[in-house]
């Protein structure tokens, strides 16, 4: 954690500097739109570096400045004199911070507060300003008296990545004359000598390892910081989110490491905070309750490509572009014609979220444009590949400059080659001996290589490159893609060694089967294969997984939601009939009539409280749909989805059990609990009639209800009124049976007389 | 027309050519190549110079010149440069001088075709017309 509070501050350090001019020139100029997409980008960062290095009051500045900024470039406030400056008040105090959090200073809360509140006011220039220079004066005293006594604080210094590459030919030349000096030496035998030449050796074998590691670093640097920031970030929103994690091994320049490590961390965030789903929807989607978000690293030709998986809802592409017309109704001709990738990429432009609020933890829908950017600057790409419902894939590509890869030295094709360890599953020898191993097989062209009754596919490099001399395949290498395996004829294995790799050029990689070159020890240079092209140049055609899955998904057996009942039992309902589960509102459950009743955007449902104590304590229902009908019913909490298991056993009182594993569990009759409900919908209709219908239903409305009517004052066509009221003297305009009533008591039906209102309009229902 | 700068007089197949003295790192012996199978004719392979690898373009080839036999093609000498962060060697016959020398562009009319549209210009030498080579371009049309 240590290192990583380091780097924040060294490259908070810079980036402020590099800021400065930006700062002044927003400053003199407030619409200009570049520097304040600059501005907003440095504090998002600092936002989201925060997060995760738990470090709150950075974090409270650069939230509250982001909000403002996030405001302008929508365009909802105005860069005024008194915004601008409690920005660059904010950014001053940032940098205040970070200097504190190096020398391991405490600095006071000062007029944080303050400054926060001034941001948010915008407004009242006079009483604001008077706080923010007063802050700065404050905060500066303390380190600067108390600098000499800070502890010392890890030292480092930046340097230019051409000296280090000078540094690493250098020893690079160092190592192959060492190499030819123990061979000339190896003859003479003067035992003095060969120990100070084995000296000579360690010493630069260890400085060989420094340089290198000045330049290059292990993928996990990255990735090592992101357990413990998914882990996070999916408890501050309350879901849960397994993260899984692969080629960490692969060691790459630390330029780019850098470069991606603020877009991956963005990445994460907004997989967690955007895209996996609330627990309760994710049970309902029919996915595992807990999100899975993966996260994985490899080589591919002359690129290295991070892909961020996760299954959660996908973006919603029709929501982003309602968003962007939303802002730019002008863009609508133009947008509507575009294609669904084409819209799908409206994500990355500049101020843009799909999030109507932004949150603590990713801010709004978010930054994508500012991940876009970072990895262009390292000459990289990003790709969405978005399914609705199903999750979303990131894969960002970036170009391999230098790396360092295990790497098997082979022969084929008359020549040494390298294949990445990575992709090598097994090396399986041709030995008439163990015939049964290894067979190769050919017909015509093609080749297939049977390797312990496994059939797949051979490639040998002469017929591929169409060379003259054919192979002697001694062996081949098990060759493992994405997508499927093959088998690479080889006549033979060398070693295997650890080595650089550096893009070859152009003229080489435009062969598409290289994915650069590497000079081992013995300084003759080796050519790495790129497995993927050589397949692809075969012309190899795996069966794609992802298709075989959709076909699994259409067999589906019947599923069942399983669920904490009320009353502590787990039972089981039929996930068809559950059409949403929701979380309560305090207060949202009350009773009317003899019913509970759970009010949600002005529509009241039913609530079946057969097991609960106390329904005003409901906190989560399930919504249950029945051919137009509704029901609540109260859970605990769902737990997952299951296959209903196909043969139920009768329970005691005529309920349904199944065995779900060992576990006899209830699973609920849908009817049974709709036939207890109020039907709203079949209820007997009672039309009230004529100029004093308005007045019938203030005062009536309940006791015709209360007689098992539905009350209307207007027939509605296709519908059968079963009895209408009207008054004595408008009974004969009024359709059907009519039930007069008369203003005073004595005379007919009494419009008072609750009893025999109730008797008469049972008589009619009846 | 004198622009006061240095030029590689070199020969490859009997021909003359010049390189820019300021485009060329440095000159070696090749040594022995590693094939890059698969890749065009006009790459003879990947040579370590010292500790750095340098693609090897078998100028014979480019320029369409007979070979002057022997396994490693005509070329032993090659011309070291660095373009767009990779290294290459352009192997030629020999190498005779640096001079400064008036180069003037090719003459009006003149078909430069295949690895010859890498012509940036023509000099006179002994007795023969020595033909500038831009480096660079050289390199782009071994690729293509």
């Amino acid at each position: 954690m240590d290192d990583l509070l380091q780097e924040f501050i060294a490259e908070t350090r810079e980036t402020l500097e590099a800021l400065s001019g930006e700062i002044v020139g927003w400053e003199r100029d407030p619409t200009d739109r570049a520097r304040l997409d600059a501005i907003f980008r440095f504090v998002h960062t600092i936002k989201g570096s925060c997060g995760f290095l738990d470090l709150p009051r950075l974090a409270r500045l650069s939230h509250a400045a982001e909000d403002v900024l996030s405001a302008v470039r929508a365009g909802e406030r105005q860069p005024d004199a008194a915004t601008v400056s409690a920005i660059l008040a904010i950014i001053d105090r940032i940098g205040e911070l970070v200097e504190a959090i190096n020398s391991g200073e405490s600095l006071d809360d000062g007029d944080e507060a303050g400054l926060i509140a001034m941001l948010e006011r915008g407004a009242e220039p006079a009483a604001a300003i008077a706080p923010a220079e007063a802050a700065p004066a404050h905060a500066f005293t303390a380190p600067a008296s108390a600098a000499p006594a800070s502890r010392g604080a890890k030292r480092s210094v930046r340097l230019s990545v051409d000296l280090l590459d000078r540094m690493m030919s250098g020893v690079s030349d160092m190592v192959l004359a060492r190499n030819q000096v123990a061979r000339q030496l190896r003859d003479t035998g003067d035992p003095q000598l060969e120990a100070t030449l084995e000296r000579l050796s360690m010493t630069v074998a260890e400085l060989r390892d420094t340089v290198t590691r000045t330049r290059m670093q292990r993928i996990d640097a990255l990735f090592q910081s992101l357990p413990r920031m998914a882990r996070d970030t999916a408890a501050a929103v309350g879901k849960s989110v397994s993260l899984e994690i692969e080629g960490g091994d692969v060691e790459l320049d630390r330029e780019m490491i850098e470069m991606l490590r603020d877009p991956l961390a963005h990445m994460v965030r907004n997989a967690i905070d955007h895209g996996i789903e609330a627990r309760a929807d994710r049970v309902f989607a029919g996915k595992p309750a807990q999100g899975t978000l993966r996260i994985a690293a490899r080589q591919a030709g002359n690129l290295i490509v991070i892909e961020i998986v996760d299954d959660g809802q996908g973006i919603d592409v029709d929501r982003l572009v309602e968003k962007v017309l939303r802002a730019r109704p002008d863009r609508a001709a133009e947008i509507n014609g575009w294609s669904e990738a084409r819209k799908l990429d409206l994500i990355f432009e500049a101020g843009l979220s799909t999030r109507d609020e932004a949150s603590e933890i990713s801010g709004r829908g978010v930054g994508m444009d500012v991940v876009k950017a970072n990895v262009e600057q390292i000459g990289g790409r990003i790709a969405l590949k978005n399914t609705r419902g199903r999750g979303l894939a990131v894969t960002i590509e970036v170009p391999l400059t230098l790396a360092i890869l295990n790497a098997v030295i082979v022969e084929a094709a008359g020549t040494r080659f390298a294949l990445s360890r990575q992709v090598v599953e097994e090396i399986v020898a041709v030995d008439a001996r163990t015939s049964g191993a290894l067979r190769i097989e050919r017909f015509g062209a093609n080749a297939m290589a049977v390797v312990r009754g496994r059939r797949m596919p051979m490639i040998d490099l002469p017929t591929l490159l169409g060379l003259h001399v054919p192979e002697t395949v001694a062996m081949v290498a098990i060759v493992t893609l994405r997508e499927g395996v093959f088998a690479l004829a080889l006549s033979g294995v060398v070693e295997t060694q650890e080595l650089v790799v550096k893009p070859a050029a152009p003229a080489v990689m435009s062969t598409g089967i290289y994915a650069g070159q590497m000079l081992p020890d013995d300084g003759v240079p080796i050519l790495l294969l790129d497995v993927a092209g050589i397949a692809q140049r075969a012309g190899l055609q795996f069966e794609r997984r992802e298709m075989r899955h959709e076909e699994e998904a259409a067999v589906e057996a019947p599923r069942a939601l399983l669920f904490r009942d009320t009353d502590g039992c787990r039972r089981m309902i039929a996930a068809e009939a559950v059409s949403r589960i929701e979380r309560v509102a305090p207060g949202a459950v009350t009773r009317a009539g003899d019913h509970w009743w759970v009010t949600r955007e002005a529509a009241a449902v039913p609530l079946w409280i057969g097991r609960v104590d106390d329904p005003s304590r409901v906190g989560t229902i399930l919504r249950l749909q029945l051919d137009g009908r509704e029901l609540g019913y109260p859970v605990v909490e769902a737990c997952e989805i299951v296959d209903l298991p196909a043969d139920p056993v009768e329970g005691p009182e005529g309920t349904t059990v199944v065995m779900l594993g060992d576990e006899p569990t209830e699973l609920l009759d849908i009817l049974a609990l709709f036939d207890g409900e109020v039907r709203p919908a079949s209820r007997p209709l009672c039309l009230l009639h004529g100029s004093e219908s308005g007045w019938m239903e203030a005062f009536l409305r309940p006791t015709i209800e209360a007689a098992g009517y539905q009350v209307v004052r207007q027939a509605q066509p296709g519908t059968t009124i079963t009895v209408a009221l009207a008054m004595e003297e408008e009974a004969s305009g009024a359709p059907g049976r009519v039930i007069c009533l008369s203003r005073r008591a004595g005379a007919g039906i009494y419009r008072g007389d609750r009893a025999a209102l109730v008797a008469a309009l049972q008589e009619y229902r009846a | 027309m004198s622009d006061g700068r240095l030029h590689l007089v070199a020969h490859v197949g009997g021909r003359g050519i010049l390189f820019d003295a300021s485009e060329v790192d440095s000159v070696v012996d090749l040594p022995a190549v590693v094939p890059a199978p698969g890749a065009p004719a006009t790459i003879r392979g990947l040579a370590a110079l010292r500790s750095r690898v340098a693609t090897v373009i078998e100028t014979h080839r480019v320029l369409g010149l007979p070979c002057g036999g022997g396994e490693q093609g005509g070329g032993t000498r090659g011309v070291v440069t660095m373009i767009d962060g990779h290294l290459y060697a352009v192997a030629v016959d020999t190498l005779e001088d640096v001079a400064e020398l008036a180069v003037c562009p090719a003459p009006a009319g003149m078909a430069l075709e295949g690895g010859w549209a890498a012509v940036c210009g023509v000099a006179e030498g002994d007795d023969e017309t020595l033909m500038m080579l831009d480096l660079r371009r050289l390199v782009e049309l071994a690729g293509d």
